[in-house]
């Protein structure tokens, strides 16, 4: 196989590298996760709803509420997501599968509000900077023992995972309930966060107008980047990956796997819990629901990292295109539609994400034939 | 009637960017065993495949029995009474022996599956062919050579006549092979006509009596075996000349580099002791060889010694360093350097690609990466090197990811990486398994050169023949235990197969006088 695609780079230049095959394949993914979506779509609800429907997920909200807002919807709900799949994609690049991404995510919204409230007085302009630090910090803890317990304890890594969400939200729900600061009795929501404590819009509120965008996404962006250097240069990278390929192989070369899988748990724990605070500290007026349901970030990081092959760069990309069908999902409702329409269709799409080997062979025949006698 | 069971004429074959058969002629009697002789690459599999109506070819012609014939899928080449053995079996893994055989030619009696007839053929096939086969056990349980005989019962059920074997021997341990070979003259001398492929000339003198060379696709010649050396066929095969027995320059023994006191070492989970109080010294300017059927503790004694494997007791002495405690990287890093025995399960990131194979132990040392950050320009180089001076064939330099190279190549890619890391002592584990004689030749060099440098090195092989070649001494394992000190000017074959089988052993402090 290595060898057809090699000869494939000569004969088709750079419609068949390695970069291309993949990206063609993933649209594919796409288009046929969106066409089965509007199928579903006419069958629930008949051609004069399902085609308007079906277009406003593909506009995003562009089309109701204009480009500027539109793009800033998708830029503001990309953070969380970015995080959460950032931090799953990471994991999984050691071979561990980070099931726990909605309690880090929880554990760092926690710590940002916490630090965000009790240290605004103290601080003032430079608390949101205070509150990302505790964010991090919180989810790397959170992470390492996760880790930790997968390491060492051999503990199923998919229980561990449940069981430390669970842990967190019950947990944060406590801490919450006990702080007067953050929280008067009888409400099912936290106060909110003060200025101080939110991140900066740099603007982006007169370009991006009628939207939330702010800095978060540069943040964001910004720890992709880091952690695409991370995997790409140091030798921390270079056993995280060793030890995601081959275990064995990491172990023979005097690699301490163990140590490799809890810190890598670590790492990832803090890009999930970033999501939490860049997200809850990134809009003003934001309320933490107190109850009984992990917030559903944690879980769309798994569909964002397996869309974007576990590439921290990539996964940018795959954040913003499954933000930009949640925008749209949410003018769905004007349809009397529910905006689970789009889990719907990101869930097949990430479905389809497991053919990509076939789309990708598929599509080097083609380059094939197209390029034949040209090499 | 033709003169000839099959002929294939002017075969050509060509995959995208290579021809892998180029005009070739093969003639085939009936009752020979006639052997495909080429290096990894040559065209071999490509060739039988094209019989067995896998493959089409380009062009050329293939006659049965004087007829013209076009053999368009496997269903057609077995109506001709072609059966494959395939290099990589092709047999149902929870299905049982029985169940696999008649996989595709079931009786049934009322449009009910029914296995009886079936039974009572394979009962008498396997008694007439000696063929040792459990027809009711599981594939998946099932030694490979088992395995391979339910292959050769399934040819046999279709009545095939014309039987290919391709590389049958590179799975077997040398027992099994022996027992091929006896059901492979048993078959003859029933009338089937043999194709046996490989690259084993000991094998092909063994058995075969004629022989087609290949090399890169074309035929270099047809011969017949009797009267032909190795090194003619090795010359053949390779094109040049081959040092089967490798010259050994007069090193004179050194000090004592690492030495084994009363070590023990575990079986798999919750079995009993593997490695059972062993002690030996291993000295500079020595090949020590630990001879011993697979299965021995050989492979458990390398873990301890490694770290890959926690030890149950005893020393493993560099000097006054006792490593026995140690973790990986601390033997890795101070004396030990070690070709695995299993290739892709320890010796490479198969998704790595060379540059990043060739650092596997070092990446984190000043020579490659500073302050955490790993310089990758420099391996680049550095592996750049070690492909030009180990001569590792690869499509892309030092960029290729080794899991698309031949074994060959990958397992050029760890020699490498080990000889140059400079250790005093070298752990060699069946370092030329599945090698042919070019790459044989090469690593043995190596070994010696290593040697001549003044390094220990400790080598376990299954080869009879690369033991007695190489080494300055054996120690033979048997049962987690050494039982025999030999030398291979002093000892011979039979001798060592003696102690290899548990039926010799001395009474003596395996090799710590
Ligand atoms: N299905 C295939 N597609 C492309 N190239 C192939 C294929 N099968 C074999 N080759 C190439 O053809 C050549 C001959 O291979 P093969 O017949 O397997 O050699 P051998 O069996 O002698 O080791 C090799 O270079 C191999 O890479
Ligand atoms: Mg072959």
């Amino acid at each position: 196989m290595k060898k057809k695609e090699n000869r494939a780079v000569k004969a088709g230049g750079i419609w068949a590298s390695p970069f291309m095959t993949t990206f063609i394949a993933k649209i594919v993914t796409i288009i046929i996760g969106l066409m089965i979506g509007l199928i579903l779509l006419l069958f629930t609800s008949g051609t004069e709803v399902a085609i308007p429907a079906f277009k406003t997920i593909i506009t995003g909200s562009f089309g109701l509420v204009g480009f500027r807002t539109g793009m800033g919807r998708m830029l503001y709900y990309a953070v969380p997501i970015l995080m959460t799949g950032l931090s799953v994609g990471f994991a999984l690049r050691t071979g561990v599968f980070n099931i726990g991404a909605p309690g880090q995510f929880l554990m760092g919204l926690y710590a940002g509000l916490f630090a965000g409230i009790h240290f605004a007085p103290a601080l003032g302009g430079a608390t949101w900077v205070a509150a990302i630090i505790a964010g991090a910090l919180a989810g790397g803890v959170w992470g390492l023992i996760q880790g930790m317990l997968q390491a060492y304890k051999k503990m199923n890594a998919i229980i561990c995972g449940i069981m430390m969400n669970y842990v967190a939200l019950y947990l944060v729900n406590m801490l919450i309930r006990a702080d007067r600061a953050l929280y008067f009795g009888g409400r099912s929501y936290t106060n909110s966060l003060p200025g101080d404590a939110l991140l900066p819009r740099l603007g982006m509120n007169n370009i991006f107008t009628g939207s939330a965008a702010n800095s978060g996404i540069i943040i964001g962006i910004a720890v992709c980047v880091a952690a695409y250097f991370i995997l790409k240069k140091t030798t921390l990278g270079y056993e995280l990956k060793a030890t995601g390929l081959n275990r064995e192989a990491a172990r023979y070369a005097g690699i301490k796997v163990e140590r490799v899988v809890a810190v890598s748990m670590m790492i990832s724990g803090v890009f999930a819990a970033l999501g939490g605070v860049l997200y809850h500290n990134g809009a003003m007026g934001q309320k933490y629901t107190l109850g009984d349901a992990l917030r559903p970030e944690g879980f769309t990081g798994i569909p964002v990292a397996l869309l974007g092959s576990n590439h921290p760069i990539a996964i940018i990309f795959s954040a913003l295109f499954i933000s930009y069908l949640q925008v749209g999902g949410l003018g769905m409702q004007s349809f009397g539609i529910e905006s689970e329409i789009v889990t719907v269709i990101t869930s097949i799409t990430i479905f389809f994400c497991s053919f990509n080997v076939l789309f990708q062979k598929l599509y080097i025949r083609l380059i094939d034939k197209l390029f034949e006698g040209r090499a | 009637m033709s003169e000839y069971v099959f002929e294939m004429k002017n075969i050509t074959k060509k995959f995208p960017g290579i021809t892998a058969n180029d005009d070739i002629t093969l003639q085939v009697r009936k009752q020979d065993v006639y052997a495909l002789l080429g290096e990894n690459g040559a065209g071999k599999s490509t060739l039988m495949n094209v019989l067995f109506g896998l493959y089409q070819p380009e062009s050329g012609e293939i006659l049965i029995n004087g007829e013209h014939v076009k053999i368009r899928n496997p269903g057609d080449a077995n109506a001709y009474g072609i059966g494959m053995v395939h290099q990589h079996f092709k047999l149902v893994h929870n299905f049982t022996a029985l169940q696999n055989i008649v996989l595709g030619v079931e009786t049934t009696k009322r449009g009910m599956l029914d296995l009886g007839k079936a039974r009572e053929k394979l009962i008498e096939l396997t008694n007439r062919y000696q063929l040792k086969v459990d027809l009711d056990m599981p594939v998946e349980d099932m030694t490979v050579g088992m395995q391979q005989r339910v292959e050769i019962l399934k040819m046999l059920y279709r009545e095939n006549d014309i039987l290919i074997f391709d590389e049958p021997t590179a799975v077997l341990t040398p027992q099994e092979t022996e027992e091929l070979m006896k059901s492979i003259e048993g078959l003859v001398a029933e009338g089937k006509s043999i194709v046996f492929i490989s690259h084993k000339l000991n094998e092909i003198i063994r058995i075969a009596n004629r022989c087609t060379v290949l090399r890169r696709g074309k035929v270099v010649g047809a011969v017949d075996i009797e009267g032909m050396t190795k090194e003619q066929l090795s010359e053949m095969m390779v094109g040049r000349k081959i040092m089967l027995k490798p010259e050994k320059a007069d090193v004179k023994r050194g000090e004592v580099l690492m030495s084994v006191r009363g070590l023990t070492v575990g079986g798999a989970k919750g079995h009993e002791n593997s490695v059972k109080d062993v002690s030996f010294d291993l000295h500079a300017g020595e090949i020590l060889c630990v001879a011993g059927i697979d299965g021995n503790g050989q492979t458990e004694l390398v873990y301890g010694l490694t770290g890959l494997r926690g030890v149950g007791g005893g020393s493993i002495l560099f000097g006054n360093d006792d490593v026995s405690g140690a973790d990986i990287r601390y033997r890795n890093a101070r004396h030990i350097s070690h070709i695995p025995e299993d290739r892709h399960k320890h010796g490479l990131v198969l998704d790595y690609s060379i540059y990043e194979n060739m650092i596997l132990q070092t990446y984190f040392e000043k020579t490659v990466s500073h302050n955490g950050l790993i310089d990758n320009r420099k391996a680049f180089k550095y592996a750049e090197e070690m492909i030009e001076r180990y001569d590792i064939r690869c499509a892309q330099g030092a960029g290729t990811v080794t899991r698309g190279m031949s074994g060959g190549n990958q397992q050029k890619v760890i020699v490498a990486r080990e000889i140059e890391r400079h250790s005093s002592v070298l752990i060699a584990v069946q370092p030329t398994r599945g090698m042919d004689v070019g790459a044989i030749e090469f690593i043995h060099k190596q070994l010696l050169r290593m040697r001549e440098e003044g390094r220990g090195i400790l080598l376990i092989s299954l080869e009879l023949e690369e033991v007695m070649n190489i080494s300055d001494r054996i120690l033979v394992m048997y049962e987690g235990e050494f039982v025999g000190e030999l030398y291979p000017d002093k000892t011979n074959f039979q001798e060592l197969g003696l102690y290899m089988a548990g039926a010799k052993r001395d009474v003596f402090a395996g090799g710590a006088h």
